[in-house]
């Protein structure tokens, strides 16, 4: 292949890679990030529906990628309450069995969560409303007393409130 | 007695039964009464998550957290409480159900959809 024909390929694929939104460097969030250098984050995590709520755990990750890319350190709270909570489990008890899968892959999100700092907080009273065993939750989650509480504190610290439902 | 005096006592049976027809409304001489985390004689209790819906067939299929999934067939006389059709309920949804089990089938006698707070 000539390295004319070369140069063409790779072009026309950097033009097609950049209109299907496979090359987002064009993108940033400059303004938003001016003179900002660390950031606090609480996600208040309510989906009980399986598959979004691990694409909303998904976009967490994505989240916390983007900023330290942008040469920030986030700082991460995981706020887990509602119908996340039966997924943030160590048994099936909680679920049905279609959605073992998805339960399993939550677990592999808190591993991995561990990794990168972050801090995942279950509400006692969601567990207690859905008569989940406070033994059962994942060993990397604290159980606090209040959910709002812990929404109320992290504020007042500073943290950016993140719905995620 | 004058047709007056007639007339008020009439008045007075007719409060007097309007009480006593409100009062027993309210108790559970007239309402089918059915108790939580209980099974009986006359029916048995569950509570679950909701596995499957077929509202055409009238058919709940409800996943115990201990135990196998339990269906369900709902008649005229279902009581609901916190929904008012099946169509309503969700996958996923906590339910919790009474119902009596027959030879080929349980009839669903109370389906409860718990208030849910969003906590």
């Amino acid at each position: 292949m000539s390295k004319i024909l070369q140069v063409v390929v790779v072009i026309l694929l950097t033009l097609v890679t950049a209109q299907n939104g496979l090359c987002d460097e064009r993108y940033a969030n400059d303004e938003a990030l001016t003179g900002v250098h660390s950031v606090k984050a609480y996600f208040d995590v309510n989906v009980g529906e399986p598959e979004k709520l691990l694409a909303c755990l998904d976009l967490i990750d994505t989240t916390f990628t983007q900023l330290q890319t942008a040469g920030l350190t986030p700082n991460f709270v995981i706020g887990i309450r509602g119908g996340a909570s039966n997924f943030f489990t160590i048994n099936d008890r909680y679920i049905l069995d279609i959605d073992r899968k998805y339960r399993e892959a939550v677990e592999n999100w808190v591993r991995k969560g561990r990794d990168r700092g972050y801090s995942l907080e279950q509400c006692r009273i969601a567990a207690k409303l859905q008569e989940i065993d406070l033994g059962d939750f994942l060993p990397l989650i604290e159980i606090v007393a209040n959910g709002y509480v812990s929404m109320i504190g992290y504020q007042s610290q500073g943290y950016a409130f993140v719905p995620v439902d | 007695m004058k047709p007056s005096a007639y007339s008020g006592l009439r008045h007075l049976y007719l409060l007097l039964f309007m009480l006593l027809s409100l009062f027993l409304a309210q108790t559970p001489i007239f309402a089918e009464e059915y108790q939580e985390d209980v099974s009986n004689k006359d029916y048995l209790y569950v509570k679950g998550l909701v596995r499957s819906i077929s509202p055409e067939q009238g058919l709940l299929t409800i996943t115990p957290r201990d135990g196998h999934n339990i269906t369900v067939i709902l008649d005229s006389k279902t009581e609901f409480k916190g929904f008012f059709k099946l169509e309503e309920l969700k996958i996923r949804q906590s339910v919790k159900v009474w119902y009596r089990p027959e030879k080929d089938r349980n009839i669903a006698l109370k389906i409860l959809k718990p208030m849910e707070l969003g906590c």
